[in-house]
């Protein structure tokens, strides 16, 4: 019992910095999604492990060899027909609660770039270690740090150089890996302003770790003042 | 021992564990010849600055290349005939026509390949020849691997003559000659005749 | 000439030269030691053995060598992931992707792997009543081919560089275009080697379980462990002739410029789809048997019958199947059609189902039993609390959506390690203190399994445990650093802590058997374990003769040691009679034929072609002469088994 003692410590020490985890902290609405079906997984696969615990530790103290038993001969049993389909028919019924939400938001968030109005369009080049964001409407191309407007879906088209990586904005959804033979479409809403940290999330090389990005998101207004200063700049 | 039939030394428990041990063989190289198949299905529109398989196979030779290996499975089944029959010089003879046949087909594939080389497809050249060469060369390197396999045997069949470790050895190694032969059809089927339409 | 060797070992970076003095300094330690004790004799008639048991305990030991091995690694990866923006030694960018890409090739591939292939040697044939496996010589050349590709894949590190793409070994990175130094090029001849020897041994044992049964022992009667290696080696055969495929397809791409993974003019995720075809099924490759280990420990030390054995023979069947359908959630991000991943979100939830079968399968096994504590239980009784964990992490990854957010984080990390370590280490943990007694007639010390379970569990939660929060906490896979603002300094740190206490608790595991073996002076019954044995294996002597089976068991029940100890009796009926033994001949084709692939390899990883065909050469060679042998095998007359099987009676 000592195991789950030191497992209860670690989860109350984690569940102090929990304003820091990124993925129960979003800001998008995709991300928003996701983290429900984390809830609803996790609030059903909860269940599964109280019943599991619960006969575990009840069958261990009950069923222990006390002194004086050692030359016992317990009964045999074969098994049980009921008791065995009631652990084949309450997982099937409790996977068919999670499969249905699981299986229409992979189909929303999958096909969400053909759905959304007026997206903003961003052009992603990833290559070994750094991230090309270009703007087609307002020909605006940054590095390494993306600007996006609040409210807004926007449609990253996303392109390698060279290897496979990986792109991911933890707080604003979920990741889709940047190939190079392939171009993949990520669409993404965030609905808080701020900045959050963008990665590269598949390995694709010695610097792997520092291919990061920043992404602030800002007010439509003061989003369509940056285009606007940034394309008299850029000319 | 020596008035055992052939059958008897086939019924032998170690051979009927030979036997079922090399049909668990063949299904690791279904699995295998299948990932190739895959492989080269895949990317056989990717032809790059390479020809297309259109431009590139000439049916007619292939063709020669295919009576030649289908004769050999032809052959192959007559050894194992003789074989049953304990007709030792006769089963000799006809898997030693099995293997000149084998080795005529390897001479067929390599003078393809060097046509397809000289005119300037490579191995490096596309994704699709890429995937040729490895299936077609795997194919290759197992009837070579048959040819000096049932050469080694032939020469024990000549020292021991037909008895209860040389008969599963030629058996099993008939069932290989006529797997690698079935694999043909199919290449011949997805690669060539697919190829050419 | 001494000058420009000196020159340039010291040229060489600081961690290469300490792994070299260290090697050259075991390998000096373990000449003198041989020689000192007289021991060469005694190493080469192991070299040669075709002895089941022998070659078991041989994969055993070359693969726990090769779990230290990767074990430093994952202690100096987490020295380096101790603090954030962390400087430790040279392990940085570069040299940090090698070392997680051979800690985990080394670790699926060269220990997971053989460890349970290593149980399966000593146990199986002992299960269902045989005297050896179907065929020993090529049990001998598996071992040889294994500790062959081993040896290549931890040699790399020291010679040019290992592999650096992950374990994965995604396609481009790995192709010669980004990663041009023989490190990648380690990793498909390696693996190419010893995969080669795994589908043998898958082979080996499919037939012998098929054909060797004693007389009685139906298929619905074998033990559960030796059902579930069953099954195992079916997926060996397929799944490891599928990572042929792909390692012959990586190989060719390196040395013969094909360019079929290639980004502009191929198409890399063939090596994706490729390589999970087989990484899935190579998970229950190395769970199944750990699964089967369990069950029949449960079952001893609860004193009960397995519970429902033939929903767990169908559980095990079922996961096997579904195994081959599942690989695509490997590939939830790399954007396929929603309907593919669809279906493969399907499948793997599905395959709960089974798992769950097989949890309360086992819970309901120690109901009514009188359940002892000994170290084989405790790590049966962890692996439940552990694989349960790892298991609803697994559907929790199953959902696709949230699946994007967990993909390629260190969630994925913990839940693999949940379920790795969980199953299969705990798995051979308990399969090793359960049938020590077996194979070398002594029972490992009580007091230092139970330290090293309890040092080795809780250091696993602490270290796997805070994993599943840095993931969420958007800390990618394989980074050797992070920045200070990101909060994870702290449960990196804790994990770091836990990585050393497990490492202490394989220390007790080592001490352990240190002391056993050079302290521990009784020898053991037959059945070591209270009288509470069920199986065939308990009915023979520990350590059973070089024939096992002195006369055929005859059986007639699941359980026929059980059955006869409720009616009272010391042991089952042997009714057989006693008859001449043939043993197969020991051999050193094996080991030559090991030698051969070796060269071979180090011929094409540096593109030496001489090299490569000379290995090769000595490789067919020996096949000739393996070919040409004269196999009389060894004799025993029956009189001389009469006379030792009445003596190891008293």
């Amino acid at each position: 019992m000592t195991f789950r003692y030191a497992l209860f410590v670690i989860v109350i020490i984690s569940a102090s910095g929990c304003s820091n985890i990124a993925v129960l902290n979003p800001k998008g609405s995709e991300a928003q999604s996701e983290l429900n079906l984390l809830y609803l997984s996790l609030a059903l696969m909860s269940i599964v492990l109280l019943v599991v615990f619960t006969l575990f530790t009840r069958f261990l103290m009950k069923y222990r060899e006390l002194p004086g038993q050692e030359n016992d001969f317990p009964t045999q049993v074969n098994g049980n027909k009921k008791l065995e389909i009631t652990w084949v028919v309450i997982p099937i019924a409790i996977l068919t609660i999670l499969a249905v939400p699981t299986f229409a938001t992979t189909y929303q968030l999958d096909n969400k770039t053909e759905i959304v109005r007026e997206p903003l369009e961003i052009n992603v080049t990833a290559q070994q270690y750094k991230w090309k964001f270009h703007y087609p409407e307002h020909d605006i191309t940054l590095e390494n740090e993306v600007k996006l407007p609040v409210d807004r879906p926007v449609v990253f088209t996303l392109h390698s150089k060279d290897v496979i990586h990986s792109f991911w904005l933890p707080q604003l959804g979920g990741k889709k890996d940047v190939l190079p033979n392939q171009v993949n479409k990520l669409t993404l809403t965030p609905l808080e302003t701020g900045v959050y940290d963008g990665k590269c999330a598949e390995l694709c090389g010695a610097n792997h770790a520092l291919m990061t990005f920043d992404t602030t998101v800002i007010e439509q207004e003061a989003f369509n003042q940056w285009t606007r200063v940034a394309d008299i700049q850029e000319d | 021992m020596e008035t055992m039939s052939t059958q008897m030394h086939l019924n032998h428990k170690q051979a009927q564990m030979n036997i079922l041990a090399f049909w668990f063989l063949i299904g690791a190289e279904v699995v295998v010849f299948g990932c190739l198949f895959g492989i080269y299905l895949a990317v056989k529109s990717l032809t790059g600055q390479g020809p297309t398989p259109n431009e590139l196979f000439k049916l007619n030779e292939i063709m020669l290349s295919t009576v030649v290996l289908l004769t050999s499975s032809f052959t192959c089944a007559i050894a194992v005939y003789f074989l049953n029959l304990s007709k030792k010089l006769l089963t000799l003879l006809f898997f030693l026509i099995t293997i000149l046949l084998g080795l005529a087909f390897i001479g067929l594939e390599i003078r393809e390949f060097t046509l397809y080389v000289e005119e300037g497809a490579k191995i490096s050249t596309s994704a699709f020849l890429g995937a040729f060469y490895l299936l077609l060369g795997t194919h290759g390197f197992h009837v070579l691997f048959g040819v000096i396999w049932i050469s080694l045997l032939l020469v024990q069949l000549w020292l021991k003559g037909i008895n209860q470790e040389t008969a599963p050895k030629l058996f099993i190694a008939s069932l290989y000659w006529h797997f690698i032969d079935v694999i043909w059809v199919i290449i011949f089927t997805i690669v060539y005749l697919i190829g050419k339409v | 000439m001494m000058n420009v060797i000196l020159d340039y070992l010291l040229s060489l970076p600081s961690d290469i030269i300490f792994a070299d003095i260290s090697f050259t300094i075991m390998l000096i330690a373990t000449v003198y030691f041989l020689t000192k004790y007289a021991k060469w004799k005694w190493l080469w008639s192991w070299i040669t053995s075709t002895d089941h048991k022998k070659i078991g305990i041989m994969y055993l030991f070359v693969s726990f060598l090769f779990f230290i091995r990767a074990g430093i690694e994952a202690l100096l990866i987490r020295m380096q992931l101790a603090f954030p923006n962390n400087e430790f030694w040279v392990f940085q960018g570069e040299r940090f992707n090698q070392l997680t890409s051979t800690h985990g090739t080394v670790m699926i591939f060269l220990v997971a792997t053989p460890l349970l292939i290593g149980l399966m040697n000593v146990i199986v044939p002992l299960q269902i009543g045989a005297r050896d496996v179907a065929f020993p010589f090529m049990n001998s050349l598996s071992l040889w081919l294994f500790i062959s590709g081993g040896i290549l894949i931890n040699a790399s590190f020291v010679a040019g560089g290992s592999p650096n793409a992950g374990w994965t070994t995604y396609a481009p990175l790995a192709s010669k275009e980004f990663t041009p130094g023989p490190g990648n090029s380690y990793y498909p001849i390696g693996l190419q080697v010893a995969g080669l020897g795994t589908i043998m041994g898958g082979i080996n044992f499919i037939v012998t379980i098929i054909k060797m049964r004693a007389p009685g022992m139906r298929f619905m009667r074998m033990p559960l462990s030796t059902w579930s290696m069953f099954i195992t080696s079916i997926l060996i055969v397929y799944a490891f002739s599928a990572l042929a495929v792909a390692l012959l397809l990586l190989t060719f791409e390196r040395l013969f410029g094909t360019v079929i993974l290639s980004a502009s003019e191929g198409n890399p995720l063939i090596w994706q789809h490729l390589f999970w075809i087989f990484g899935h099924p190579e998970v229950y490759i190395i769970a199944l048997p750990a699964f089967g280990i369990f069950s029949d420990v449960i079952s001893v030390f609860s004193k009960r019958k397995l519970f429902g054995y033939p929903s767990m023979v169908f559980a095990i069947i079922l996961i096997g199947f579904l195994g081959f359908m599942v690989w695509v959630h490997h590939m939830f991000t790399v954007g396929l059609n929603t309907n593919i991943t669809i279906f493969f979100a399907l499948t793997t939830m599905l395959i709960a189902v089974p798992t769950g079968i097989k949890i309360f399968n086992w819970l309901f096994t120690m109901r009514g039993g009188r359940i002892r504590f000994d170290t084989p239980m405790l790590y049966a009784l962890g692996f439940i609390f552990t694989f349960v964990i790892g298991g609803v992490t697994g559907v929790m990854l199953g959902t696709v959506p949230a699946d994007y957010q967990y993909h390629d984080s260190y969630f994925v990390v913990a839940h693999l390690h949940y379920v790795i370590i969980g199953a299969t280490i705990f798995g051979v943990f308990s399969g090793v203190y359960y049938w020590w007694p077996k194979m070398f007639g002594k029972k490992l010390n009580e007091t230092l399994g139970k330290w090293n379970f309890w040092t080795f569990g809780i250091g696993f939660h602490i270290t796997f445990f805070p994993m599943h929060v840095m993931g969420l906490m958007g800390m990618p896979r394989r980074v050797f650093t992070y920045p200070e603002g990101d909060g994870l300094g702290f449960l990196n740190f804790i994990s770091t802590c836990g990585a050393f206490m497990m490492g202490i608790g394989v220390l007790f595991f080592m001490i352990n058997i240190y002391i056993t073996t050079r302290y521990t002076k009784k020898r053991v019954l037959n059945d070591p374990w209270f009288s509470r044995g069920r199986t065939l294996e308990w009915t023979i002597p520990s350590p059973p003769p070089a024939y096992n089976f002195a006369r055929l068991p005859e059986v007639k029940s699941r359980e026929p040691l059980w059955d006869a100890y409720e009616r009272g009796n010391k042991n089952i009926n042997f009714i057989g009679e006693y008859e001449d033994i043939h043993l197969p001949n020991s051999t050193s084709l094996p080991f030559f034929m090991g030698i051969g692939f070796l060269i071979a390899s180090f011929g094409f990883v540096f593109e030496i072609w001489p090299v490569a065909l000379s290995g090769m050469l000595i490789v067919f060679l020996m096949m000739s002469i393996r070919s040409f042998q004269q196999k009389n095998g060894i004799h025993l007359p029956k009189e001389k088994v009469r006379v030792q099987d009445m003596r190891g009676e008293d």
